[in-house]
């Protein structure tokens, strides 16, 4: 055994402990009540902040519902607006890739409260201001601009030979999409799919300003009760936030490690 | 800008939208020309024509108004950070309104310079307006007039506007602007420290013995960058310019001029005492309840009397915790409601306003355990029982006594004081990279 393999569960442990702490942090901030410096745990215990967040009128699991659909419709958006623009950017080369680069990046790099104010002339003018699909088309923005970077470095790696050879034994253009193309894309889409879905479920100033108030996503949630000094039920909408993004990351890794031990 | 014309109040005393109307017409298959001109409508932006204005709904009888208000959502744009208040709101009044009147009430987020931002957007896109009523006051409200984006006047028209207490200086005027029809009062609220009675059995009481308190125990006070922490300058431009008579009637650049300097020649002989020598501030009133429950600093402050003893029940704060007033004056305020020049569901709204001033809704957002926000309610106007009822609302003991706060409560003065000083104290105090 060598010195470096002998420190490893150490090493392990303390990684756990540093990713674990602060959710565990967070628990314990939900659920406490009167809990002061320099009081080492909560001398009380309360359930409101979760029994509030599912009873009654349940705002938080709502919010949770609305975030989670938007951020799963992005993703999903994201990945297929972003594919396409991804790979035209490839194919180009000299100044019009870095135009086209810079277009994608603009929206990514763009302040977030500064896209929004323009978006929301856009949604007002278009009518879908103050709904869920004109909330979920602000995040498209953002979500577009990264996926179509990332398929910008993946297809400029892509050796198009493959895509070459099927259509030589005879392959029409969409079979070599859904038979060659997109099966040999499998983790890249996940990891699009990802991206969106994490870009979304991110979004505040979008949401804020293009939801107008009317549509309420977990963020909202949790900045509202953080501005207030709500810190148990800020504590509660963090969890919240937390979990679901966790949860979609393991999918897709799970997902995608089985679909590639498939063979083509 | 200001001179812009409102781009609605276009007369129709059909009103055939309003009244629901069209909800009986046979759903016929609506043609392709039909579609293609309701999308290019909504990508124009185009709003229906017809449209009855708050001013003249105002002139209508009662009964009609309620009418007009049955079947309708109003969206109410609100501060929804406090679950006290989101629970009176969606829990007590939202079922009330829906079982007596017919009204869907929908709450949504948005306050300040939010609201404002959002009504001159939706103005420049000729969007249709996305809240019926607003929760608003001061600088807001006066932003709003002076952009023309409310509609009335027709607070005065409401039938429990009778028992509004119009006499009181602190309501009858909202920073000294007029309200003038165009904002219903619904709550009124009043400054002040907030201690622990624990850690600090004899607090001080002045400004003065505020002053030698901070000193004699350095590093044990401060006030946030925000709202609040400015309402607390405000008190102390008030106390030692003389008293809030020097600075009514409208914004005087001398009279600010030497009132601040006054206020900032205070602050640079306490400041070394301050909290992290005066070198940095919490950034909102949320950050310094967290300071002062955690014991770094021995005062909070806040701009609603019983947020003390709500916050120590809800257990944000320690359950010493208790308001204190400050006998040079404290500054107390009423917040009201507004309907947007461009509000779809006007007498709705109109329904709503009326129904948070009735005696009922002002007695139950006044109990401690629900929200603890004072009435704009005047005791000697209601009818008898009403009367009682608020005499025999069983005040927490631990909560200042309505005569005190009468007694020290002082008017907001023109915003302007306000917007200055705020202005200043960023320039002036605050440091660089902050």
């Amino acid at each position: 055994m060598t010195e470096g393999s002998r420190s490893r569960p150490a090493v392990l442990a303390a990684l756990a402990l540093s990713a674990l702490a602060p959710l565990a942090l967070l628990l314990l901030a939900s659920v406490g009540r009167d809990w002061f410096f320099p009081a080492p745990w909560p001398p009380a215990m309360t359930l409101e902040s979760w029994g509030d967040a599912f009873r009654g009128g349940g705002r938080m699991a709502a919010a949770l519902g609305t975030s989670l659909v938007l951020a799963v419709g992005t993703g999903l958006a994201g990945a297929a607006v972003g594919w396409p623009i991804g790979r035209a950017l490839a194919d180009l080369s000299g100044w019009a890739r870095h135009l086209g680069a810079s277009a994608a990046f603009l929206p990514v790099a763009a302040p977030p409260v500064a896209l929004a104010t323009g978006l929301h002339l856009s949604a007002l003018t278009a009518g879908v201001a103050g709904t869920t699909g004109g909330v979920f088309l602000s995040h498209l923005v953002p979500a577009t601009g990264y996926a179509a970077l990332y398929f910008l470095g993946v297809f400029t790696l892509f050796d198009r030979r493959v895509e070459d050879e099927a259509r030589t034994l005879g392959a029409g253009p969409r079979t070599v999409l859904w038979r060659v193309t997109m099966p040999m894309m499998r983790r890249q889409l996940g990891e699009a799919f990802l991206l969106g879905f994490l870009v979304s479920w991110a979004q505040v100033a979008t949401t804020l300003v293009i939801g107008g108030g009317r549509v309420r996503t977990l963020p909202l949630e949790v900045f509202a009760y953080l501005q207030a000094g709500q810190d148990r039920y800020a504590a509660t909408g963090a969890l919240l936030l937390v979990i679901p993004a966790l949860l979609m990351l393991g999918a897709v890794r799970f997902a995608v490690a089985r679909a590639e031990a498939t063979p083509l | 800008m200001a001179a812009k014309k409102i781009p609605h109040f276009v007369r129709d005393d059909t009103m055939t939208q309003v009244s629901g109307k069209l909800v009986n017409l046979r759903p016929a298959q609506p043609s392709r020309l039909a579609w293609a001109t309701l999308a290019l409508g909504l990508a124009l932006g185009c709003r229906p024509a017809a449209r009855t204005t708050a001013a003249e709904l105002a002139r209508l009888p009662w009964d009609s108004v309620l009418a007009r208000a049955k079947g309708t959502t109003v969206v109410w744009r609100m501060w929804r950070g406090d679950p006290s208040i989101n629970a009176f709101v969606d829990q007590w009044v939202a079922p009330r309104v829906k079982e007596r009147h017919g009204i869907t009430l929908s709450a949504v987020e948005g306050q300040g310079p939010e609201i404002v931002n959002q009504l001159v957007v939706e103005r420049e896109a000729r969007a249709p307006g996305s809240a019926d009523l607003v929760w608003i006051n001061g600088e807001t409200f006066g932003n709003l007039r002076q952009e023309g984006l409310l509609d009335g006047p027709w607070a005065g028209s409401l039938p429990n506007a009778r028992f509004v207490d119009s006499v009181s200086p602190i309501i009858r005027r909202d920073f000294e602007q007029d309200p003038a029809g165009y904002e219903s009062p619904w709550g009124q609220v009043q400054f002040t420290l907030i201690y622990d009675s624990a850690r600090t059995p004899d607090p001080p009481r002045t400004v003065a013995a505020l002053a030698s308190w901070i000193l004699t125990h350095p590093g044990r006070f401060t006030h946030d960058q925000q709202f609040t922490g400015t309402t607390f300058l405000m008190t102390v431009f008030y106390a030692l310019g003389g008293g809030v008579r020097n600075y009514q009637g409208g914004f005087d650049s001398l009279r600010y001029a030497t009132g601040s300097a006054q206020v900032f020649h205070w602050l640079e002989r306490h400041r070394a005492a301050f909290w992290r020598g005066g070198e940095t501030y919490p950034p909102g009133v949320a950050e310094l309840h967290r300071l002062f429950a955690n014991r770094e600093v021995d005062f909070s402050m806040s701009y609603n009397q019983n947020e003390a003893l709500t916050k120590a029940r809800q257990g944000v704060l320690p359950a010493t915790a208790r308001p204190l007033l400050l006998q040079d004056g404290t500054i107390a305020n009423t917040h009201f409601v507004g309907i947007p020049f461009n509000a779809a569901h006007i007498a709705g709204a109109m329904v709503l306003a009326n129904f948070l001033l009735s005696p009922e809704a002002q007695l139950e957002k006044q109990k401690p355990e629900v929200w603890a926000d004072g009435t704009v309610l005047a005791r000697n106007r209601l009818p008898p029982e009403w009367a009682a009822r608020f005499a025999r609302l069983s005040l927490d003991p631990r909560a200042l006594a309505s005569d005190s706060l009468a007694k020290y409560a002082r008017p907001e003065v023109s915003p302007r004081y306000r917007e200055r000083l705020s202005a200043d104290w960023r320039a002036r105090v605050r440091r660089v990279g902050q």
